[in-house]
């Protein structure tokens, strides 16, 4: 069965995807996010849709400063407690 | 992460140069464009968060700001201006440090200086509403404009809130006091050309929200000289000394951490280079106190000749965006502190440690607990 964190790293690695046109193959949970290219639009609209998805809180900030996937999720599952 | 490069200035010279530079501007543009696309993408109506961000003064640039600029300084921001509002300004200052008279201890924050300065201020612009907890919420909520980054969930919330601001303010009468008339009735009678009157209120919601600066470097004030010692809470007592050093004060008290601008194209400024879409912080702590410097609310305050004779500051920053409260800051601060301390000489700190507030953009104590007698 898939994990919480599985579930957040797929979801978020979709829009990262959708949202920089990276294929998700081309995007593991290490990558860094400074290399993908997201604007400042595309992180605003992935956290919105975090909230919506998971019934959380996430500012944007916690994107734009989290180095990789994974920090980004780390930071949601914290949240979610 | 990074998606566009930054700049942070620390350097109190390079700092002057950079706030008033002519290539380097606010971010306002690229916050409408992006009011837009969220519009767009989300299928959202901010048409209210739209106009307060056009009508945001930090924001604008040009013609249009300037003529808005000149009619708000004519109308208080001069000492002649600010004389007609005196007696309102010190009859309210008596009431507001009546309602703590009875009080061993308090909270000088939320008991003084927040009802205090809401009171005057909001006369002052014109700006009321029914519910003070909804114009609360619509100003931190303007202020919140200045982040870099705002989530989805704060741009509805705004909407809604500013929808119900523009909607009372725009269908009642402007309270007038006798003292002048309070300047949002001046600017709607009178207005200013390129601007609607929701532009106008919006304009004027703006500079209200611009009035915290005043309230967070009040509070910083207080607790200097209240943990400076009996000689100098003896000194503010008087008019003249607090006069006399209020702009060393203002420098040492500031509440403003930083202020950002965008390279609108490359330049060079000093040994530092921009490029076109970077962004720039100005440190404005670093600039007053240096990189070593501890938190000036921690290190313990010297009150020396020395020290007491430098004035040097940009707390209200410099060129196109100076403050449009400077003036009405050192108007009210020199009315507060000798009233003050003359009521209560043996005012002292509940805590001698200050409560910060955790804000990115603003060092300020929290609350202010104090006895206030022995
Ligand atoms: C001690 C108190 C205050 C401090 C330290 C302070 C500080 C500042 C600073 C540093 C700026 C420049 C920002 C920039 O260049 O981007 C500014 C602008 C501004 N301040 Fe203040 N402020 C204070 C009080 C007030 C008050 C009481 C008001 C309103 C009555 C006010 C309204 C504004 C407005 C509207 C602007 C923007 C001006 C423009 O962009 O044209 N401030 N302030």
């Amino acid at each position: 069965m898939e994990t919480e964190a599985q579930a957040i790293t797929n979801f978020l690695t979709e829009k990262i995807s959708a949202y920089s046109k990276v294929p998700v193959s081309e995007l593991p949970a290490d990558k860094a996010l400074e290399d993908i290219g997201l604007s400042s639009l595309d992180i605003v609209m992935i956290s919105g849709e975090i909230e919506d998805e998971f019934d959380i809180e996430i500012d944007p900030s916690v994107i734009f400063d989290s180095k990789t996937i994974n920090e980004v999720v780390e930071k949601v599952l914290k949240s979610k407690d | 992460m990074r998606s566009e490069d930054h700049h942070i200035v620390r350097d109190m010279a390079l700092a002057k140069q950079a706030i008033s530079h002519g290539s380097l501007i606010s971010k306002g543009h690229t916050l409408i464009s992006f009011l837009d696309e969220v519009q767009d993408k989300c299928n959202l109506d901010l048409g209210n968060v739209s106009c307060v961000v056009r009508n945001f003064p930090f924001f604008m640039e040009g013609e249009r700001h300037t003529q808005m600029r000149q009619r708000v300084l004519k109308h208080m921001g001069t000492v002649a201006s600010l004389k007609s509002w005196e007696d309102y300004f010190d009859t309210s200052l008596r009431k507001a440090l009546n309602t703590i008279d009875l009080d061993q201890e308090t909270d000088l924050v939320s008991a003084f200086i927040d009802p205090f300065l809401q009171e005057i201020t909001c006369t002052l612009l014109g700006l009321t509403m029914e519910d003070p907890h909804k114009f609360r919420q619509c100003t931190d909520l303007a202020e919140m404009l200045l982040d870099p980054l705002l989530p989805i969930r704060a741009l509805k919330q705004m909407e809604a809130a500013f929808t119900d601001f523009f909607e009372e303010i725009l269908s009642k009468e402007i309270k007038e006091t006798g003292s002048g008339s309070p300047l949002l009735a001046e600017l709607l009678k009178k207005p200013v050309p390129g601007y609607t009157k929701k532009d106008t209120c919006a304009f004027v919601l703006v500079v209200y929200a611009g009035t915290l600066a005043l309230r967070y470097t009040l509070a910083n004030m207080i607790f200097h000289i209240v943990s400076g010692g009996e000689t100098i809470k003896a000194q503010a007592v008087s008019k003249e000394w607090v006069n006399t050093h209020l702009e060393h004060l203002i420098r040492d008290t500031m509440a403003v951490r930083k202020v950002s601008r965008m390279a609108k194209e490359n330049c060079r400024i000093g040994e530092l280079d921009f490029e076109k879409g970077h962004t720039v912080f100005i440190d404005m702590q670093a600039a007053h106190y240096g990189t070593e410097a501890e938190c000036p609310m921690h290190k313990g305050k010297k009150w020396d000749d020395e020290t007491l004779d430098n004035k040097t500051h940009m707390a209200f920053g410099k060129g196109s965006h100076y403050c449009l409260g400077a003036n009405f800051s050192k108007f009210i601060l020199s009315k507060v502190l000798p009233e003050l301390f003359t009521r209560y000489p043996d005012m002292r700190l509940v805590n001698t440690t200050p409560d910060l507030m955790e804000h990115t953009q603003i060092l300020s104590v929290r609350t202010l607990k104090c006895y206030m007698r022995n």
